[in-house]
């Protein structure tokens, strides 16, 4: 299991995250949602230890305090960080190589053959996007972190990353924030974390997407 | 408007009291040199640019106006007049082609360019060779002269700065320094405020220079230094940014370099280092400070 | 004459080697690296010993990037921290020989130059060749991203600044028989190296082919940086 205890973050003086518990399990997936500003992205830098926090994050058993991101990494963490980050001077093949096989992100979404020698820095935000989770997810992720990765996507690619996050579910945990097809995306989901302020205001064990959805329609506008 | 009147009143007595003894009244005019160069390093700071290179915008007219005083004054009048035009020029350039960061890296870099391809300015004048390592040598006045000219000339400055802090210009360029999109954003001229901070910066700078020359009656390509260079940004550091803070900072600066000087050639050079390796650690503790003192100030 | 411009070309292009490296690795302007070579050649006229000189370089790059990992937060920091460090080797170097501002030795290796910046390229350019080059384009390109994919990018970063230290000391040593040596002596060599450096990055190249780059220029501008150096 990845745990995240009591997580504290502030940024020049100012609170951000306060007093944040999380957790997600193998074979699990659990949905992060909340309004801008709410400590969503933070959260998940806190996890991959690449903002300052206080309190304890382990990994199956393993307090991880003090460790580098590329150590986390190691241990299986790995985080698709939001607004698209690629490497804009390297080619997609190059962006995704650095985590696994080329072939096998096109196996996902076919359309990369095309783009393979094009530089990342001048694709579309949906391409970046496709980019983006493809490297995630072909390093064998155990615990897969997912910042928006749904954003300016066709509703075609969203379904191929939708039905490969089921996929990898069978062997790693899951964690995804998302604005965009919570619908859709709550239906393979366990559990469902709101978050407010910097702090978990709401968490919701999820029997049907209908109900997490009406139980969620409480706190936001969908 | 009190503060003011009561920092000048500060700078004015110390430039009575160390016109008393000559040794004093000659450090009086090298510290008040080194405080105009600090004092036209805040200018540019204020509108957002921080420059590392400063000694060409304080050396260069000098430099060229000695060269020229191996023919005549009035060539070295007139090559003091282009130098400070092509200074203005360069560093106005530098400030619309970069952004912040780069401006750093590209007046060092320029500096040390002008600072290692300085000495290459030789030419013969009477079947001698002039220039190089040595320089050239630049007219003096009397000491009692100098004095009352650098005491003005500090006053003159340091007063320019605040009235200007305290008005609309200097409202727009701390509103540059902070954020320039937004600047542009509410309808400032960003290209006239930057021209007007790189030219209140230059006409100080220009003025400290041609007192250096005054000075030592002599110019050599070290005016060009990298330790010149860097001490406006020392300056600063230790006075928080504040801009009476980093005058009495030059002030102590140049008192404890001939101090350290005299007791071993070269150590100051190395505070100097060890204040530049520290300066990150420094720096947040300068930023609160200096943004309190600005308040009080304010 | 030849073998001149060849040793001028080697000094130039080395320099942009180390300052690109350090810059686009290790994201800050190198200002020790004059400061480095003047030391070599200093450790040329006091111990005659290219290992020693090596080795010191090595640990003050260490110690260098140690400092910058713990107290610098930004690129600017970075380089202010290490132009500190240039000032300190300088101003050591003179308080510590100051009976006479110039040095001269009694050999000359300044043709080893060549070698040496021949060799230094050889590795940079098989490392980005190499499995390890993806990587390594990775660090340059984005730091934070290239730790959230396993790399150990301060480790990366220390090694590139010992080995940088290390090959501007050794480079001074070399030079050494060719100058006149002083604690400014390096300068010269840094600049032409950073205005090298700073041309190619115009070309927006990464890995291999920007060294390349580098190598080509410095080679087109060996003449003009012969008055710096």
């Amino acid at each position: 299991m990845l745990m995240a205890e009591n997580i504290g973050v502030a940024f020049n003086g100012l609170q951000v995250l306060r007093g944040v518990t999380f957790s997600v399990e193998r074979g699990t997936a659990v949905l992060v949602v909340g309004p801008n500003g709410s400590g969503k992205s933070t959260l998940f830098r806190a996890v991959m230890g690449t903002v300052k926090y206080r309190g304890k994050v382990s990994v199956d058993g393993k307090v991880i305090e003090g460790m580098p991101p590329h150590r986390r990494f190691r241990l299986g963490i790995v985080l698709a960080p939001e607004k698209m980050r690629v490497a804009e001077n390297l080619t997609v093949r190059e962006n995704i190589e650095i985590s696994g096989r080329f072939r096998d992100a096109v196996r996902i979404f076919p359309e990369l053959e095309h783009l393979k020698n094009r530089k990342a820095g001048v694709l579309s935000g949906g391409e970046r996007q496709i980019v983006v989770f493809s490297r995630a997810v072909l390093s064998d992720p155990s615990y897969l972190l997912l910042d928006e990765p749904f954003q300016a996507l066709s509703d075609e690619n969203v379904e191929r990353m939708i039905s490969e996050i089921e996929r990898r579910k069978r062997r790693a945990g899951i964690a995804i924030i998302s604005h965009d097809r919570i619908e859709d995306v709550v239906e393979i989901c366990d559990t469902l974390y709101f978050m407010l302020s910097g702090r978990v205001r709401r968490v919701i064990e999820i029997e049907s997407a209908e109900q997490a959805i009406k139980k969620l329609e409480k706190y936001m506008i969908l | 408007m009190k503060r003011i009147v009561a920092e000048t009143a500060v700078m004015l007595s110390l430039a009575v009291i160390m016109s008393l003894s000559p040794y004093y009244s000659w450090l009086f005019v090298l510290m008040s040199i080194y405080s105009l160069l600090t004092l036209s390093w805040l200018f540019m700071r204020k509108a957002g640019r921080i420059s590392m290179g400063h000694s060409f915008l304080f050396g260069f007219p000098v430099f060229l106006a000695s060269a020229g005083y191996s023919f005549s004054s009035e060539v070295s009048i007139q090559l003091f007049i282009a130098g400070c035009a092509l200074s203005f020029v360069i560093f106005y350039i530098f400030a619309e082609m970069t952004g912040r960061t780069a401006f750093v890296f590209l007046t060092l870099v320029f500096s040390i360019f002008v600072w290692v391809s300085s000495p290459k300015l030789v030419f013969e004048k009477g079947g001698y060779l002039t220039g190089g390592e040595v320089g050239f040598s630049f007219p003096t006045i009397s000491q009692k002269e100098l004095h009352i000219l650098t005491g003005g000339t500090l006053t003159l400055f340091y007063l320019i700065y605040r009235i200007i802090g305290e008005s609309r210009a200097g409202y727009f360029m701390r509103a540059v320094g902070d954020d320039e999109t937004a600047s542009k954003a509410v309808g400032i001229d960003l290209r006239k405020i930057k021209a007007l901070s790189i030219l209140l910066s230059g006409m100080t700078a220009w003025s400290a220079g041609i007192i250096y020359g005054l000075e030592f009656g002599h110019i050599s390509p070290e005016i060009f230094s990298v330790e010149i260079s860097v001490f406006p940004f020392i300056a600063s550091l230790i006075g928080a940014g504040n801009p009476f803070a980093s005058v009495l900072s030059s002030f102590g600066l140049v008192y404890l370099s001939k101090i350290l000087n005299s007791m071993y050639p070269g150590l100051m050079g190395i505070v100097y280092a060890a204040i530049l390796i520290l300066s990150p650690k420094i720096g947040w503790w300068v930023y609160v400070k200096g943004k309190r003192l600005d308040e009080k100030a304010g | 004459m030849a073998l001149n411009f060849l040793v001028s070309f080697f000094s130039i292009a080395l320099m942009a080697l180390l300052v690109s490296t350090n810059f686009r690795i290790g994201k800050f302007l190198n200002l020790s690296l004059g400061g480095l070579f003047a030391a070599g050649g200093y450790i040329a006229y006091f111990t005659p010993n290219p290992v020693f000189a090596a080795l010191s370089g090595l640990l003050f790059g260490t110690l260098l990037s140690l400092a910058i990992s713990k107290i610098c937060r930004s690129v600017i920091e970075a380089t202010v921290l290490s132009l500190g460090a240039g000032i300190l080797i300088e101003r050591g170097l003179e308080i510590v020989h100051r009976s006479s501002y110039y040095y001269f030795v009694d050999f000359d290796y300044s043709t080893y130059v060549i070698l040496l910046g021949a060799v230094s390229y050889l590795f940079v350019l098989g490392i980005y060749l190499s499995p390890l080059g993806l990587k390594m384009k990775f660090v340059e390109e984005d730091h934070e991203l290239a730790e959230l994919y396993g790399i150990n990018t301060g480790m990366i970063f220390t090694v590139t600044t010992s080995l940088a230290s290390a090959c501007a000391v050794l480079a001074g040593f070399l030079s050494s028989g060719s100058l006149a040596i002083s604690p400014t002596t390096g300068f010269g060599y840094l600049i032409s190296g950073i205005i090298v450096s700073a041309l190619t990055a115009q070309l927006r190249q990464v890995g291999a082919v920007h060294y390349l780059a580098l190598l080509a220029i410095s080679f087109a501008a060996a003449r003009f940086m012969e008055v710096l150096i």
